[in-house]
Order: C-alpha cells, then sequence, then structure tokens
C-alpha cells in the first residue's frame, strides 16, 4: 500500500521538482577519537608544565629533608628544617616506609628499563657479529630477501602511522583546546547569570562602597580636629580637650541611623 | 533638657557629638556638586525638548503667543527658576529627612536644638542664616571652628546643631597624636 502510494507521488511529480531524501547526517567518526587523544596530549603537556613548576617551587622552600639523619638533630635544626614531628607513632613510621618504598622503587624500575636497553644492545651486537656468517651465505639469500622486504614494508607502515598520528594528534589537540576554551565560556557565562555568583558579586561591590565612603567619613572627622587645632593656635587660644556632646534630646535622633561599626560610647 | 552636658575628652565614637567645620564644608561642597549637575543637565534637556518641540517656530506664527515667548526668553525666569530649585533642595532635604544627600554621605544631620522635626519655616530660616554668614566674610561659616558647640550664624538663627549620625572617630594613627598631646 505505501508502496503504491509511493509510486503515484513519483508519477505525479516531474522529475526536475523532485526531492530527493536529505542525505544522512555523517556521525563523527573520529572526532571522539580527536577529543580523547587531544585531551591526553594536552592535559599531560599542561600537568608536566604545572609539576615542574610545583617542584621548582617546592625545591626552592623546602630543604632536602630526606638526606637528614632525624634523630641526630637538635629541635632548632628539626624546626628549621620542616622535618616530620618528633613524635611519630608506629602508623606514622609505616606511611613514610611505604611512600619511600614508593619512591625507591620508581627509581630502581627506571634504573632497570636502563639496564635491561643496554643488555639488549649489547646482545644484538654480538649476536649479529656471531650470526653474520650465517645470514651472509647465498644459502641463506632467499630467506633475508624476504625477511629485508618484510622488514622494509613493516618500517613503511609505521612510518605511516607516524605521520598520520602526527597529524592526528595536531587535530586532536586543537579540539581539546577549544573544549576547554568553550567550556570555560560557558561556566563563565552560567556563573555570570547565576543569582547565588550575581548576590557575592553584589555583596562585595556594596561592601567596597561602604569601604570608601567610612574612609572619607574617618578622614574628614580627623581633618575636623586639626583644622580646630590650628585655627585655636593662630587665635592662641588654649586646644580644646573636652568635647561636648549634644543634648541628652538630640543624640536618640542622630542614633536613629543604623552605622556598619557599632563602638562604644564613651 | 540638659542645656549643660557633661564635656568628655575626645571620645572614641563621637555618635551625636557636634559635626566639624571639614565634614561639614565637605557635605556642604557634594550638595553643590548635585545641584550644579543636576541644573546644567536639567536645563540641557529642557533645551532639548523645546527644539524638538519646535516651541520658537510655532509661537512665531501667532503675534501674540510670540511677544510672550520673548518675553519669557528676555526674563530672568530661568534664574528665578534655579534660584527656586537651589532653596527648594536645601529646604527639602533638611525639613523632610534632616540631611541633604552630601549631609547623609558625611554621616551628619541637623537637629533642633529643641530635639523635634525642623520645620519648613525653619529651614527657610536656615536657608537665609547662609546668606547672613556668607555676607559677614564668611565668618558665619568660620564660626563652626571656634564654637563650643560647633554652630554657625545660621545654626544659632535657626536654632539648629549638626550632628554626627555614626560612629565618627578619627582614624587610629590620628587619635593616638591626640591622645598623646592630651596627656601632656
Amino acid at each position: 500500500m505505501i508502496h503504491k502510494n509511493s509510486k503515484d507521488n513519483c508519477m505525479d511529480n516531474p522529475p526536475e521538482t523532485q526531492s530527493f531524501p536529505p542525505e544522512p547526517r555523517r556521525p563523527p567518526r573520529h572526532t571522539l577519537t580527536h577529543l580523547i587523544v587531544g585531551g591526553i596530549a594536552f592535559g599531560l603537556d599542561v600537568l608536566t608544565h604545572r609539576l615542574d613548576e610545583w617542584e621548582a617551587l617546592s625545591d626552592q622552600e623546602i630543604p632536602p629533608v630526606q638526606l637528614v639523619d632525624p634523630p641526630a638533630l637538635s629541635e632548632s635544626t628539626r624546626s628549621l628544617l620542616v622535618l616530620p614531628e618528633s613524635q611519630e607513632t608506629s602508623t606514622d613510621t609505616g606511611r613514610y616506609a611505604l611512600v619511600g618504598l614508593l619512591f625507591n622503587a620508581q627509581d630502581r624500575f627506571n634504573a632497570g628499563l636502563d639496564r635491561a636497553g643496554g643488555l639488549a644492545r649489547t646482545v644484538h651486537h654480538y649476536t649479529s657479529r656471531l650470526s653474520k656468517p650465517v645470514t651472509s651465505s647465498r644459502f641463506f639469500s632467499p630467506v633475508a630477501n624476504g625477511w629485508d622486504a618484510l622488514v622494509r614494508r613493516g618500517e613503511s607502515q609505521v612510518s605511516t602511522w607516524i605521520d598520520r598520528g602526527r597529524m592526528e594528534e595536531g587535530k586532536g589537540i586543537s579540539i581539546a583546546r577549544q573544549a576547554v576554551q568553550g567550556t570555560t565560556d560557558e561556566v563563565i557565562d552560567v556563573l555570570s547569570v547565576h543569582p547565588g555568583v550575581k548576590e557575592l558579586v553584589e555583596k562585595q561591590s556594596s561592601g567596597f562602597a561602604t569601604e570608601i565612603v567610612e574612609e572619607i567619613r574617618e578622614r574628614t572627622v580627623s581633618l575636623d580636629t586639626l583644622f580646630e587645632r590650628i585655627t585655636r593656635k593662630v587665635l592662641r587660644k588654649k586646644p580644646r580637650t573636652h568635647f561636648l556632646p549634644a543634648p541628652d534630646e538630640v543624640t536618640p535622633i542622630a542614633q536613629d541611623v543604623k552605622t556598619t561599626h557599632p563602638v562604644e560610647r564613651q | 533638657m540638659n542645656t549643660n552636658p557633661k564635656p568628655t575628652t575626645l571620645p572614641i565614637s563621637q555618635l551625636g557629638y557636634y559635626a566639624g567645620f571639614f565634614t561639614r564644608l565637605t557635605a556642604f561642597f557634594v550638595d553643590v556638586f548635585i545641584v550644579g549637575a543636576s541644573t546644567i543637565i536639567g536645563s540641557w534637556f529642557l533645551t532639548i525638548i523645546s527644539g524638538m518641540l519646535q516651541f520658537q517656530a510655532i509661537f512665531s506664527r501667532v503675534p501674540i503667543l510670540r511677544e510672550g515667548y520673548n518675553w519669557l526668553v528676555a526674563s530672568p525666569l530661568d534664574q528665578l527658576l534655579i534660584f527656586v530649585y537651589v532653596v527648594g533642595y536645601f529646604v527639602f532635604f533638611w525639613a523632610i529627612v534632616g540631611q541633604t544627600p552630601g549631609k547623609a554621605l558625611l554621616g551628619i544631620r541637623i537637629i533642633p536644638v529643641d530635639g523635634k522635626k525642623l520645620s519648613v519655616g525653619r529651614a527657610l530660616l536656615r536657608y537665609i542664616g547662609y546668606w547672613i554668614s556668607t555676607a559677614g566674610l564668611l565668618l558665619g561659616f568660620l564660626w563652626i571652628l571656634v564654637d563650643d558647640r560647633r554652630q554657625g550664624w545660621h545654626d544659632k538663627i535657626s536654632g539648629t546643631y549638626v550632628v554626627y549620625t555614626w560612629h565618627a572617630r578619627p582614624d587610629e594613627k590620628f587619635l593616638v597624636e591626640e591622645i598623646e598631646q592630651f596627656g601632656k
């Protein structure tokens, strides 16, 4: 039935006005991969940069405590070197041992890797010298040629991967950077319209305005006294040592106004 | 009414104490600025409106209206309006609120000596007192510096005090210097 209708429709419509169904939207095949790869590369780059900064800062601030034997130091020296508290519990000691073990293990692992690399190079050096008569012989040449072709193919494949990886990583970093920037902008936009944040900013602004007004008032009050002192000096009058408060009827009206810093009146 | 309150040494908080010369002068300048700025903006606004509505063109077509318009322009009506606005500004704020915006900013308030509300008549009298204080080579204002209750001539004429409405205090350093001075 449906087929018939569609057929009828096709016949009614002239061929040039036929509306083609929209092309299916292609899924962003590599976008997510780009984002993951770029995010890792970009994040690692930023993290490494930060870690270097923090490491440099901590090196400047804290002396090398791990090289000092704690029991051998006096109390004053201990406080200077920011050592752990003298009264350590067994739990603390155990924790320190674990932390030390972790760092030592990392160092040993790195050293082991270096040693393994060196060993592999040495083995390759000697085995290639020993096997050279066999591999360079005429009987072995078909196998050697096949092997060389395989190696060349492998190298070509790897170099293709490297080129592609270089290009895609750059693209990925660019996407990750855009994603970070976009997200930051969005967060800022959300914060700028968020009532809680707006209220906080308004409160801070009004606090700042109040502070300025208070400052101006304090200055003018100081100058009130200063001007009077100068005037009295010019008029050869004694400086005012006592101040008259306003009559009792007046004071309550003045006190109607709320102030921000209540101070006990003498 | 306690007409002779006990004098105190320089108090930590001068709330309810008589306001000094410099605070009052600053408040006055703030008010002058507000009045001046609002007058300029207002007259500019009126000029724009009258220009847009083509008053001159409309009035010039009718002889009687044209004469009236010319008389209005030639008369000192604008000056009179400005004068009324200035008087109205001070009297309104003194009588209705007890402090002008400038005084509110500096934290001072006008209070009649009987502690009641300031009437419009007394506020007008205070404004006239301003002119008298000015006429005496500003001596009426400088009187605040030497008077025990920090009253100018205009205050004495209208029977008003100006007091701090906040916990007024000089800044810490200044206060210490003052206390040392009094200790000698």
